[in-house]
């Protein structure tokens, strides 16, 4: 029924080549996930649900006003308003609680998330009828949307920026410090719960943007939350909390093997060796390919 | 192996004991091993050479307390079956009988009030053995997840396995339902101890645990599609033909449960596992063998799931599809074994009645008018309890006896 | 703590629980019993579909078509006129997202609101779970899931009016035939892609089957799942299967995701014919994708532009109510609720003393045969008849291919098979 592609060049080249553009995508929808479990130590079951609140707003915004940058930059104000309320409002109560409370909790976040989209919008899925770059390139013997081209390099850099935030900027340096170790960051006059909620706001603020670029190559509806959440999950899982070149790394792993498992076993079928190159490898490096120490 | 058995604090003659301690010498010594020490301990059993101090009470029709010595009694009383003393023996070391007597007599009377009181409407019937059934699966979860604190998020992959199987050899096979039923939870189990030996061996904790296990549910769900197709199939063999005789199986099902997760509270199982989720590197440092221990809960708790496999393929209609495999069970079992509080038995079961019921009745209540607002309140309702108090439901009764309390006692301080 | 006292107490409580327990019990066995067939006042319908959940586009379409189907038979046609004019009540149960839920809203549907007919569920699973419910209760259930073997499990007092799965794969391939043969096109190879559920596999099963017995190779047949955020490199297996047409299984989002990747690709083939009834050319898909699924096709199992009085006036009365054309989910409901209507009438000629009886009822519906000038429902079918075989299918189904082109600047969805509405071809192959 199902004939795999034949395992010649093109074909390995076409597939990696495709992996690494999703997998830029999935890397910065994954980072602001890093970040907040990174610092805070929360475990985020709702991060899912967060990307897909951001794109039905980037979509409404767009929409009614016709230009995606004025979509974009509003959405980033209030979101940054929404992951500032999220954070005083619930998380700051169940920080360093017990990590079921944190994942009991983020998931009522997430249904309540899901719910109201379903209510407000409706289950059908919703798509920018227009997007930036809508033709295809061709580079040699490939074939690749310009627009999905232009999202991975998007995402390459904000991930770029977001490494020399965390290693430049004295508020990214601070972050890391908390990260180490809350208590010699608190005693070396770091304002910790500033911190936090600055985290927790750029966490969200970097769903948003990747959202935003979502919304650039598909649709949304209710349950985008599920594709996204344990994927962005696993990306962190494997690429361990040592800084954005594992998130990367492990966004790209992540992106190949879905491109790979789709044409050489079968679309219905690639997530087995995904969650199985996952499962093994949690076993082998259990703070992941980077992981901290 | 056999002296140590003799020496250890714990009663002997406790077979529940047997069993649980069974699988975990089944890996020390393998199976001759473990033949051995079933053989070696049948004596315990009837409780013929005790060694240390009697620890049973009785009445005899004069209501004077007496010990009973087993060694010294007489031939007949000693082979007289006495299914209380095990009953005794399982609860010794809890605080009181009276305790267990109690919340055992206490469910079995919320069990069959509520079948009396539903029994002439099978939409309340069927709500309610829902409710006992997710009630149990809750309970096993309470295991690995109360009692040694792993975030485990598999029981839609155990309970899907557990079901697929029983249901074939029930089904295809014509293997009698009980053992159908068994056999499914052996399989569910040796799923678990071939995943849970290597990553509690490599040491996966917490969030890597709870993903590793919600990865496992996925990777079942594509490759039972693969294997199976996905398409729904219809069991032709129906031993349970109505709501009584299901209801019936699933409380029997859930007080199985509840005793079990009782034996194993007041077992040294139970004892080092509440050690392990404390603190797992002091427990490991004192001595206690935390990957053995956390496997056997797993595997125990994966038998349970698996077992009541079956009895969710004949709640919604004797049919099995790859879709049990869904990581949305195992969060909402997991939910409620959270907020039950994590460890305590009674909150368990109240978070699963309570939360679960209230849910499923706003669901088919409100759904047709604002659809998804009973999920919205239920996420409120997670994030309300989440944030006001964190160990659960227990917290709160805790709250409510103190503030009884306080209020008895205007004038002095807190007890 | 533990002392006689707590004893006494718990004792006492258990005999508090035990006594109310019994009072509510005899509170039920009390309860009035159904009511007596002599005098209908009104016929309750039931309708269960899952209005919560990721199905829950079909679900609450599928409400909006029977809210506005029962206003009509109510209000319009005066009740069911054998039976003196009884109105229909409708009510309405939410499915839920897995069996179970879908078990429990259907036993509650009946053991509160005793539905002598009952509609639902769409998704095959949770009909099955509810097609025990009523098959139990001998309540007679309309079903508007498609997949194949929900007749086939020998359950007697189940009906469905719709076109099942397998014929829309069917007609997709058939479709493509006779356009290619209208233009005389060459079409040899085709590559069917299929969303990895139940219904999609029953449906590419269809087409499978279809293209194999019509001589065309099928070289590849492909699952995907639905959540798939990428067709990358599906498409590259399609591009290096060098099809003439692509006949496609989606679910919405990926139909939309589908649509603009194609675009975005650059591939070329001959055609692209969907099947199944979900995405490409409803007007949310539509709306979504934009110029990117224009040509596309997709099977239905309800012709929204077929030209007879009745679907004229119910698709203008629901776009005047709901805003928007009704498609699939919703258009299974108008002729299901209509078929269920003249069953009613009928089983009240057949049997005026007691209509609602199920086997009565059953009979009715076996002795039904519709066409477009005896009755309404058979005016807003495709094939314009409907008559049931002892399993409960239609002889006479029949699924429509519309495809989305450009009509005075906008994307439409238009009927191009089997006979192109009138002023509109079927554009063939895709420019």
């Amino acid at each position: 029924m199902f004939e795999p592609t034949a395992f010649d060049l093109s074909a390995i080249v076409t597939g990696v080549v495709n992996g690494l553009v999703l997998g830029s995508l999935y890397a910065l929808a994954s980072l602001g996930l890093a970040l907040i479990f990174g610092v805070l130590d929360i475990i985020n079951f709702a991060h899912g649900d967060i990307l897909m609140i951001s794109s039905y707003i980037i979509y409404l915004i767009a929409l009614s006003t016709g230009n995606p940058w004025v979509a974009l930059l509003s959405s980033l104000a209030l979101f940054a308003l929404f992951g500032a309320g999220v954070y005083r409002g619930i998380i700051h109560y169940v920080l360093g609680k017990e990590p079921l409370i944190q994942i009991a909790i983020t998931v009522g976040l997430g249904l309540i998330l899901q719910n109201l989209a379903l209510a407000l919008f409706r289950a059908e899925p919703r798509a920018l009828p227009s997007t930036l770059f809508p033709y295809p390139l061709s580079i040699g013997p490939l074939t690749l949307s310009a627009n999905r081209v232009f999202v991975a390099l998007v995402s390459i850099i904000l991930c770029i920026l977001v490494h020399y935030y965390s290693t430049r900027t004295k508020l990214g340096l601070a972050s890391r410090a908390v990260a180490e170790n809350r208590e010699a960051a608190w005693l070396m006059g770091i304002n910790v719960p500033l911190i936090y909620m600055a985290t927790f706001t750029i966490g969200v603020l970097l769903t948003t943007t990747a959202a935003f670029l979502w919304m650039q190559i598909g649709p949304v509806d209710p349950y985008l939350g599920t594709i996204f959440g344990l994927l962005c999950w696993i990306i962190v899982a494997l690429g361990g909390l040592g800084g954005v070149a594992g998130i990367i790394a492990s966004g790209f792993i992540i992106g190949v093997l879905d491109s790979l498992g789709s044409m050489f076993l079968t679309p219905s079928g690639k997530y087995i060796p995904m969650y199985i190159a996952f499962i093994l490898t949690i076993w082998f490096k259990p703070r992941g390919l980077f992981g901290r120490r | 192996m056999l002296r140590s058995l003799r020496r250890r604090e714990f009663p002997r003659g406790n077979y529940l004991w047997i069993v649980v301690n069974g699988f975990e010498y089944f890996f020390a010594s393998g199976f001759p091993g473990s033949v051995r020490v079933f053989i070696a301990s049948l004596p315990g059993l009837s409780g013929l050479h005790v060694t240390q101090k009697p620890l049973i009470r009785i009445k005899d029709n004069n209501s004077n307390t007496k010990t009973h010595h087993p060694r010294v009694n007489t031939r007949r009383e000693v082979n007289k079956f006495k299914p209380t003393i095990y009953l005794q023996l399982i609860a010794s070391n809890y605080r009181s009988v009276t305790g267990l007597y109690l919340r055992l007599i206490g469910l079995v009377v919320l069990l069959v009030a509520m079948y009396i009181a539903f029994m002439t409407s099978k939409y309340y019937l069927l709500f309610t053995t829902n409710l006992v059934f997710f009630a149990a699966i809750v309970l096993a979860w309470n295991i690995i997840g109360g009692y040694a604190g792993q975030l485990d998020l598999g029981s839609a992959g155990y309970m899907g396995v557990g079901a697929i199987v029983s249901s074939i050899l029930s089904n295809n096979i014509g293997l009698h339902p009980l053992i159908s039923i068994i056999l499914g939870g052996l399989s569910s189990a040796l799923l678990a101890g071939a995943i849970g030996f290597p990553m509690f061996r490599f040491g996966v904790r917490e969030v890597w645990y709870a993903l590793s296990t919600a990865a496992i549910v996925v990777i079942l769900n594509n490759a039972v599609r693969l294997l199976i197709g996905p398409y729904e199939y219809y069991l032709r063999v129906r031993p349970i033909k109505t709501y009584d005789e299901l209801y019936l199986a699933t409380s029997i099902a859930l007080v199985l449960v509840f005793l079990l997760n009782y034996a194993v509270n007041n077992s040294r199982l139970g004892y080092y596992l509440k050690a392990i989720r404390e603190d797992e590197l002091a427990a490991e440092a004192i001595g206690v063998d935390t990957r053995r221990y956390k496997l056997l809960a797993l595997m125990i708790y994966a038998f349970i799931v698996g077992s009541l496999g079956y009895l969710y393929v004949v709640m919604i209609g004797y049919f099995y599809t790859y879709r049990f495999f869904d990581t949305g069970i195992s969060v909402s079992i997991a939910i409620l074994g959270i907020i039950g509080g994590l460890g305590s038995i009674e909150g368990c079961l109240v978070s699963a009645f309570l939360l679960r019921g209230v849910g499923e009745y706003l669901r088919t209540s409100l759904a047709h008018i604002i659809p998804g607002l009973h999920l919205l309140l239920y996420g409120a309702v997670l994030i309300a309890l989440g944030v006001i108090e964190p160990e659960g439901i227990p917290g709160i009764a805790r709250r409510f006896t103190t503030l009884l309390k306080t209020t008895k006692r205007p004038m002095g301080g807190v007890k | 703590m533990e002392g006689v006292a707590t004893k006494t107490l718990a004792i006492v409580l258990a005999v508090v629980v035990v006594v109310v327990a019994i009072g509510i019990g005899l509170y039920y066995m009390t309860a009035p019993p159904a009511p007596t067939p002599s005098k209908v006042n009104e016929v309750v319908i039931g309708l269960i579909e899952p209005l919560t959940g990721k199905y829950a586009v079909f679900g609450q379409e599928a409400k909006q078509a029977a809210e506005l189907i029962v206003d009509i038979i109510n209000n319009e046609l005066g009740g069911i006129k054998s039976m003196g004019g009884a109105r229909l009540k409708l009510v309405v149960v939410d499915a839920g997202g897995s069996p179970d839920e879908a078990r429990i809203a259907a036993e509650r549907l009946i053991s509160e609101n005793r539905p002598h007919i009952v509609l639902g569920a769409y998704i095959s699973r949770m009909t099955a779970a509810v097609a025990e419910v009523t098959e139990r209760e001998k309540t007679i259930l309309v079903m508007d899931a498609l997949v194949d073997d929900l007749t086939e499990r020998g359950w007697q007092y189940v009906f469905r009016v719709a076109p099942k799965a397998s014929m829309h794969g069917a007609s997709a391939v058939d479709f493509v035939l006779d356009a290619a043969k209208k233009a005389g096109v060459e079409v040899k190879r085709v590559v069917i892609l299929n969303e990895d559920s139940v219904f999609g596999t029953y449906v590419s099963n269809g087409a499978h089957t279809e293209a194999v017995k019509k001589g065309i190779e099928v070289a590849n047949h492909i699952t995907y799942p639905y959540d798939v955020a990428d067709f990358s490199s599906i498409l590259d297996t399609i591009k290096r299967s060098n099809p003439d047409f692509i006949v496609m299984v989606p679910y919405f989002s990926d139909g939309v995701l589908f649509a603009k990747q194609f675009a975005e690709s650059g591939l070329k083939v001959k055609f692209i014919a969907g099947a199944g009834g979900c995405g490409f050319t409803d007007p949310d898909s539509i709306k979504a994708a934009g110029e990117a699924v224009l040509y596309y096709t997709n099977t239905y199992s309800f012709n929204p532009y077929r030209n007879t009085e009745w679907t004229k006036k119910v698709v203008s009365m629901f776009q005047q109510r709901y805003g928007k054309l009704p498609t699939e989910a919703g258009g299974i409901i108008f002729y299901s609720l209509f078929t269920v209507y003249e069953a009613l009438e009928k089983a009240g000629q057949m049997f005026p003393d007691n209509p609602l009886n199920p086997d009565n009822l059953r009979q009715a519906f076996l002795s039904l045969d519709l066409n477009d000038s005896n009755s309404i429902a058979a005016q807003l079918y495709p094939s314009g008849r409907i008559k049931f075989a002892p399993n409960g299918d239609n002889l006479y189904a029949l699924a429509v291919v519309l495809q989305v082109q450009k009509i005075n600047g906008t994307l439409t969805p238009v009927l191009v098979w089997p006979e192109p509405q009138p002023g509109v071809s079927v554009v063939f192959p895709r420019p």
